[in-house]
């Protein structure tokens, strides 16, 4: 199997100058650009979660729904010349449609054969390796680029310079995560989710159907994925591993405080910044060390994440 | 050497890592997402010294397996008592920093170039022993007091520590134990392959070992033996492109995982036909006289 | 001669006061029972005291020994083992093996000598594995020793973590609700049982039990606990006759 390299890419994502004599400016521009990025990190996390919240696994194909759509979202854009927006409106439906075919093949015997979680892991990672495959095939393994959706790169806000893309990130995200959070904590549908993700067995009998609502799960979960995945396509530029950014969700969401949805939301801002921050001052190629060291002295010092609160095993 | 023979030396010493992976997923249930990275050390420690001194190769094989055994203590020590999931996360993370490590250590190491020109000390024939002797030392470990308290710990940890079983240190036992045979195997893999290179050993090599367990029965050390020999056949055996062969091996895994949820073997073992013959043969009459 | 002395315990999970304030002595031999309502903090009192939960505060002495905040491999080795109130058994060992982990923790082979299988290894596996068929035995389950407890009914279940727990010769044993899911028939063989257990081994048992008319043919002593606190202690006729009892066992609805 192909190795995945993260961090090899990294770094294009970031092109601000110097801001020279002004060191607190500089901070407060690596700021900015960590939260961007940091955006889309929660977004991916938050559709992990998501699914861990009520399956309790880690659902690792959501990294092979992010790659399908953003490919999707490529093929549209340039064989079509969709806009920005039609193209983002298109990919997260796809990404929808995705999850819920994913979720079909890939969970749905295992979980109503009151499986082991662990089974639902497997299944997920091989899926998400299936799906990753099934782009090199059709698309080889060469590096693709959306199309400039934008005439300008970049916008001036005061003394900042900050990218178009990655201003396009930080309020889509958050948009995303504003909807989300009204259809979780304002709607039937968000209730059953939630209900679902404290206690399975009540709200069936409950006369929830748990079918449903983990299908409409599974597809906010790929909605996100779907724009999560174009977001990086256009950010990265695109290729197959792009799956394996799925762990920068999985990290997220377990700083965050696992099964936690607005923990995963912080647990992603507090990577971004603290990627940004780390490829500044060690470079790109060391992060991953650091960010090892960082997050075994997080979970350490806070096992319980950001957000989460210490739960006593009932014995 | 044969195409053949290459083959079959590569499949021999991913058995050797997927022993490992059942030790530490199959037996105990520790998460390990990072496990490829031991591999990685033990087939850079290997390469170092290899290319540099004409040392034995039991020297370098016994130099990797310490290395990977004080890398294990070192990233077991702090998270082993946290729960499973972050287990997963801390492995993961160590596996993408080693990575780094090695890829940025350009004097050192070679950096994203890797090291050639490693003697080819092992072939087929050694591969097999070294092999066959770590089944031994695995199926020997499954079957003593150790095993037992793996599985227990597995099972259900507040109820293995009440029988007075010190969790903690079961569980770091066997991620050191794992650290070592995984590196072993790296050193096997840089002495077959005269190259190592840091790419080799990312996450998708780890997770493919899990799947390899999973498919073979994760209860059960001759299923984990016998789908590591399938998945390592079958592909050269179809020779399909390698997308092809990765896209067919997971087609395998989603259809066991969904009909035949404990794996091919299930909780047994090969040995076992023979204990459950041995016990009709004697039918120990002691045994039935406690219950009336 | 007390076997356990428990000063001042007290436990807060959040803002829920679970433990609060109790002291309580166990004299060795014979059975003592903790009583109480659901919810009343017994299993609590007995995760701390077995070193599931650490203490908010108090001590607890077993044996002559500061136990507090010890872990709880540590206070099992000491000679203190437990059943619990929903069957951990491990699902994945037969009985015997179930029987046995309790014996192998206790068992001197390193590593090395499983590795190699010596005979030092082969001779306490084997010892351990005798013992533990003896422990089946009188239990009356020496028949299933090769089944995996998950085959078994519930009863049975129960009496292997009886086995389990009596395995390593404990000094004292506690039972959380033992009887808890047993029929009427069955609950009797269980005391019966219990009976057997007791005269065979020298030890003392510290029982919880749901319901009164269960415990107050066994017990020597009674403790009564409520909202996490020590509500009456005394022999089986005062706890009966105790009016504060019957009050906070009226609000209830009987299973």
């Amino acid at each position: 199997m192909p190795a995945i390299s993260l961090y090899y890419r990294l770094p294009a994502l970031h092109s601000y100058k110097r801001l020279k004599g002004e060191s607190h400016m500089y901070y407060i521009q690596l700021l900015i650009n960590g939260i961007s990025l940091g955006s889309v990190y929660s977004v991916i996390a938050i559709g992990f979660t998501l699914i861990f919240s009520i399956l309790k696994f880690s659902n690792f194909s959501h990294g092979g729904v992010m790659v399908v759509s953003a490919y999707f979202g490529y093929v549209l854009s340039t064989k079509l010349n969709l806009g920005f927006f039609p193209t983002l409106l298109m990919v997260s439906v796809f990404g929808a449609l995705v999850a819920v075919v994913v979720q079909y093949i890939g969970f749905d015997r295992i979980r109503k054969s009151d499986g082991n979680v662990m089974l639902l892991f497997v299944s997920s990672a091989t899926l998400g390796t299936l799906l990753q495959n099934i782009i090199v095939i059709t698309f080889s393994s060469t590096y693709y680029s959306y199309p400039k959706f934008f005439t300008t790169s970049f916008v001036k806000i005061g003394n900042f310079t900050v990218g178009v893309t990655d201003l396009m990130m930080l309020v889509f995200s958050t948009i995303c995560i504003v909807v989300l959070m009204y259809v979780l904590y304002k709607t039937r549908l968000g209730i059953s989710i939630r209900a679902l993700s404290m206690d399975a067995n009540t709200t069936q009998l409950m006369g929830i159907n748990a079918s449903f609502v983990i299908a409409v799960t599974f597809m906010i979960s790929g909605c996100l994925a779907g724009v999560a995945g174009m977001f990086l396509g256009i950010s990265y530029s695109l290729y197959p591993q792009l799956n394996a950014l799925v762990f920068k969700g999985m990290i997220a969401s377990i700083l965050g405080g696992l099964g936690n949805i607005s923990g995963a939301l912080y647990g992603g801002l507090l990577l971004g910044v603290a990627e940004v921050f780390l490829t500044n001052f060690v470079g790109a190629s060391l992060m991953p060390v650091f960010t090892f060291l960082f997050s075994i002295i997080f979970l350490l010092v806070r096992p319980q994440g950001i957000s989460g609160k210490f739960t006593l095993e009932k014995v | 050497m044969s195409y053949y023979i290459t083959v079959l030396t590569s499949i021999t010493v991913d058995l050797v890592a997927i022993l490992s992976m059942y030790l530490l997923l199959g037996l105990t249930g520790i998460f390990s997402m990072g496990q490829a990275s031991f591999m990685c050390i033990g087939a850079y420690v290997t390469g170092m010294i290899a290319t540099r001194a004409d040392v034995p190769m039991g020297v370098c094989l016994v130099l990797s397996i310490l290395a990977g055994m004080i890398c294990a203590l070192f990233v077991g020590m702090p998270c082993i008592k946290l729960r499973r999931d972050y287990i997963a996360l801390v492995t993961l993370g160590f596996g993408e920093a080693i990575v780094a490590l090695l890829n940025n250590m350009n004097n050192i190491t070679g950096g994203a170039l890797g090291i050639t020109g490693i003697p080819r000390k092992i072939n087929l024939y050694w591969g097999l022993l070294i092999l066959i002797l770590t089944i031994l030392f695995v199926v020997n470990f499954k079957n003593s007091k150790f095993g037992r308290q793996c599985i227990a710990v597995k099972n259900d940890e507040i109820s293995a520590a009440a029988m007075g079983i010190n969790v903690a240190r079961v569980k770091l036992l066997v991620f050191v134990i794992a650290g070592g045979i995984t590196a072993m195997s790296g050193c096997l893999l840089a002495y077959s392959t005269t190259y190592v290179e840091p790419l080799a050993f990312g996450v998708n090599r780890t997770i493919n070992w899990i799947s390899t367990v999973f498919v073979g029965g994760i209860n059960s050390l001759s299923g984990s033996t016998v789908s590591g020999l399938i998945f390592g056949i079958l592909p050269e055996a179809l020779r399909f492109s390698s997308s092809g062969r990765i896209i067919l091996q997971c087609l395998i895994v989603i259809l066991v995982v969904n009909f035949l949820p404990q794996g091919l073997f299930g909780e047994n073992e090969v040995g076992d036909i023979f204990k459950k013959i041995k016990r009709k043969l004697t039918k120990k009459p002691t045994v039935w006289e406690g219950e009336k | 001669m007390n076997i356990v002395e428990v000063k001042n315990l007290s436990l807060n999970f959040g803002g829920v006061k679970a433990v609060q304030n109790v002291s309580l002595t166990i004299e060795k031999g014979g059975v003592t029972s903790i009583i109480g309502p659901n919810g009343a903090g017994k299993t609590t009192f007995f995760n701390i005291i077995s070193g599931v939960y650490k203490p908010t505060s108090g001590t607890v002495i077993f044996d002559g020994q500061d136990i507090t905040g010890l872990e709880q491999h540590e206070i099992s080795l000491l000679g203190m083992s437990r059943t619990f109130q929903n069957i951990r058994l491990f699902g994945q060992l037969d009985v015997l093996r179930n029987v046995q982990t309790a014996l192998d923790s206790r068992a001197r082979y390193n590593l090395f000598d499983a590795i190699i299988g010596s005979p030092k290894k082969r001779k306490f596996d084997k010892q351990n594995a005798e013992k533990s068929m003896e422990c089946l035995e009188l239990v009356g389950l020496a028949k299933y020793a090769y089944e995996k407890p998950g085959s078994l009914p519930y009863g049975m279940q129960r009496k292997v973590e009886l086995a389990r727990a009596l395995a390593s010769d404990p000094k004292l044993l506690l039972l959380d609700e033992p009887a808890a899911g047993l029929n009427l028939t069955e609950t009797e063989e269980f005391i019966e049982l219990l009976h057997r257990v007791q005269e065979k081994f020298d030890l003392t048992i510290l029982l919880i039990e749901h319901r009164l008319q269960v415990v107050h043919s066994l017990s020597k002593k009674i403790y009564v606990l409520n909202f996490g606190e020590l509500l009456a202690e005394g022999t089986s006729e005062e706890i009966q006759a105790n009016e504060e009892v019957i009050k906070a066992y009226m609000g209830e609805d009987d299973e």
